[in-house]
């Protein structure tokens, strides 16, 4: 009994600690200083992509950790902590 | 009866003589005060007067001013035109993009110099693809980069002063995409939701404007739908009373360098109250959005009285397999606006009318 107790809060805090667990990062990209509509954002290595809103706006889920989106081939470094990122861009 | 009689008489006699007194100090306080007024009303009337003339002379001798410099200008680039004709060098192009940057700047509001910037920039891509040396290739696409930036310059003032009396969206739109703009006012627009009463509209949005079950309510290709009855001599939307406002889709054809193919077909909107019933398609048309497009000479009527323009921000070609993209903005405005031909001056003048006393 006391090895299913220690086996199964290994697995809770286990889950807790997952990298993989996805936060939102969200913010609006601004075209030439006004919100850009139908713009598309793709995180650098992976196939994760999409568009921006009608405001500028995007929003992706991804594990926190350090990534590259990336814009008309500009780059540009965000970080992903574990209770999500807002993050603007202008370019 | 007698006592009585003569009781009654002495208080008529307090009231007259108390009317009297009365009937006496309102007309000296009327002659006091009347002449005071109408001196007042008077004078603020002449003020307005004063001011209102002093506006026109400003704006008489600013014409004069502005007619004179139109005239040196289009004379100066002409003359250079009939010199160079034969010379067409890089310096000679300098100088007409000079005499061009010129013309449009001080004349945008009745000036269209779409053509002459057009003719330009045709000339320096002949020019560019005909010369085999590369320092000056780039010579000639540096003049190319120029000619564009002047006009995108001009362009994006025009569409900053357009959107202090109008609303606007900026959007990408790639080759053969499709998109929708709703040129509905911002004022209410968080009120408007689509047919199932609760989704609400967003000013741009990827894809048609219609729905999939709303493609049998379009007029045909090209034609205005019947304003009063259908085919089926049911009533059409724009009889019934509802609420009118307009969005258009457009479909992107083709990327140039310095210019987008673009089809687009402009709808007629209806509403219940706040609620969307339906839309008519008004128009089809192909239009060439290009760098030298300028919103103010560069638009189209709506049917409720607006105008609107599509300004052309921004071209990317990345190559290889990704496609090209186009950045636009599309201001919507009041049609007022550009019947006015000194915009800032006539707003100016009507805004200190409003604030005159004599016009509250």
């Amino acid at each position: 009994m006391r090895m299913i107790s220690i086996v199964s809060l290994s697995l809770v805090l286990l889950a807790a600690a997952d990298p993989l667990v996805a936060a939102e990062l969200s913010g609006t990209v601004y075209n030439g200083g006004v919100p850009g509509a139908n713009l598309s954002i793709r995180v650098d290595r992976s196939i994760t992509e999409t568009r921006t809103d009608s405001t500028g706006g995007y929003r992706f889920d991804l594990p926190p950790g350090n990534y590259v989106l990336i814009i008309r081939g500009q780059r540009f470094p965000v970080t992903v902590s574990p209770t999500g990122t807002r993050q603007d861009i202008r370019f | 009866m007698a006592k009585d009689t003569s009781t009654a008489k002495d208080g008529w006699d307090k009231a007259e003589s108390f009317a009297k007194t009365l009937a006496g100090i309102c007309v000296a306080v009327g002659a006091i005060l009347i002449p005071i007024f109408v001196n007042r009303y008077t004078e603020e009337s002449r003020k307005s007067q004063v001011y209102l003339q002093m506006m026109t002379e400003r704006e008489k001798s600013d014409i004069n001013i502005r007619e004179n410099m139109f005239k040196a200008l289009l004379d100066g680039y002409l003359q250079a035109l009939k010199e160079d004709v034969k010379k067409e060098t890089l310096e000679s192009f300098r100088k007409r993009i000079v005499f061009l940057q010129l013309l449009a700047v001080n004349f945008q509001e009745f000036f269209n110099a779409k053509p002459l910037f057009e003719e330009v920039y045709e000339k320096l891509v002949k020019y560019r693809e005909r010369v085999k040396d590369e320092q000056t290739r780039n010579a000639w696409m540096e003049l190319e980069k120029k000619i564009t930036d002047v006009a995108r310059e001009i362009a994006s003032g025009q569409a900053t002063t357009l959107n202090t009396i109008g609303d606007s969206v900026g959007f990408t739109m790639r080759d053969d995409e499709v998109g929708c703009v709703r040129l509905y006012d911002k004022r209410g627009f968080e009120t408007l939701r689509e047919r199932d009463g609760t989704t609400r509209f967003r000013i741009f949005e990827a894809g048609e404007c219609l729905r999939d079950g709303e493609k049998g309510e379009e007029g045909k290709a090209g034609t205005p739908t019947p304003k009063s009855q259908d085919q089926n001599g049911k009533l059409s939307l724009a009889a019934k009373g509802y609420h009118k406002h307009q969005s258009i889709k457009l479909r992107v054809k083709e990327v140039r360098d310095a210019s987008v193919v673009v089809w687009v077909t402009v709808y007629a909107d209806f509403f219940d109250r706040n609620v969307y019933v339906g839309s008519d398609r008004v128009r089809r048309f192909p239009v060439n959005v290009s760098y030298f497009d300028l919103p103010y000479t560069d638009n189209i009527q709506l049917a409720d009285g607006n105008r609107f323009s599509l300004v052309l921000k921004r071209i990317y070609k990345p190559g290889g397999n990704e496609r090209a993209e186009a950045d636009f903005e599309a201001i919507r405005f009041r049609n007022d606006f550009m019947s006015l031909k000194d915009r800032p001056l006539f707003e100016e003048t009507l805004k200190k009318l409003q604030q005159s006393p004599t016009t509250q």
